[in-house]
């Protein structure tokens, strides 16, 4: 599991390098969010860009990590592909989430080709 | 591959025995797509058809074989504009030998509250069609249809 963090005055990006969340990744993910947000304030900004595939799994470690920065940090989700969009709206879980199209500021070295 | 019978390698069903690991799970989703891709199933919908997959098959490693592991036989056969699905593993039956229902997932409480599971059977139920669920020989035997989207949704 790949993640890099970018930490700023009023938030902080966490861009998944992974092309996957599913079953055999979930639990680390939990774990390395957990890591990756231990310092810092304000809101979340998970970039889930490089993600084509999320499954049941995947969504259950999202909303964890959503519940363990809870009351104090926010999480929101930016740049979900076609099926990662899927899964949340057919969970509605699309409701529960603030979801931007694009995660901001993202480097030229991960903005998608095309 | 012949090309003497036009319609042999779309009828030619996609077999694979996987292992009851999420790791091989993985692999074996790998390899469906692949052949289904062969067979000319179009990449936009490959997206839900692995979405049931990867959900079906994660239920028989956590639940039918969560004290072991063991085999689960996967044969996929395209079928007009579906992909007609068997799923077999000799794990442990399901609860009463039925087919769980899709829960209605409260999601409006506060946040500690929401649920960090139960959204598999909701996916399944959402993207296929006639699914079946029998247990006989100490089989678990789980056949459906996905329909093959021919738009974006």
């Amino acid at each position: 599991m790949q993640i890099v963090t970018e930490t700023g005055a009023t938030r902080q990006i966490v861009r998944v390098l992974d092309t996957r969340i599913d079953a055999a990744v979930a639990i680390r993910f939990k774990e390395e969010m957990r890591e990756a947000t231990a310092s810092g304030t304000g809101p979340v900004i998970l970039d889930l860009s490089q993600v084509e595939f999320l499954d049941s799994s995947g969504l259950g470690a999202v909303v964890a990590v959503m519940k363990f920065l809870a009351p104090d940090r926010k999480l929101e989700l930016a740049g979900l592909t076609p099926t990662v969009a899927k899964v949340f709206r057919l969970t509605r879980m699309d409701g529960v989430f603030t979801i931007h199209p694009a995660a901001p500021g993202a480097p030229d070295s991960l903005r998608s080709v095309g | 591959m012949s090309t003497d019978r036009p319609s042999s390698p779309m009828d030619r069903p996609l077999c694979l025995t996987v292992e009851s690991d999420p790791l091989a799970v993985r692999a074996a989703l790998s390899r469906l797509m692949h052949g289904l891709t062969e067979r000319g199933v179009p990449a936009a919908a490959l997206g839900s058809v692995e979405l049931v997959l990867a959900e079906v098959l994660n239920n028989v490693v956590e639940h039918a074989y969560v004290r072991g592991t063991g085999p689960i036989d996967i044969a996929l056969t395209l079928k007009r504009r579906q992909i007609v699905c068997r799923v077999c593993d000799q794990g442990r039956r399901m609860p009463g030998d039925t087919l769980p229902e899709a829960a209605e997932i409260a999601l409006d409480g506060p946040i500690k509250d929401l649920p960090e599971g139960g959204f598999g059977w909701a996916l399944i139920h959402k993207l296929a069609e006639d699914i079946h669920y029998t247990r006989a020989d100490q089989v678990n035997r789980l056949t459906f249809r996905i329909p093959i989207e021919t738009a974006a949704g």
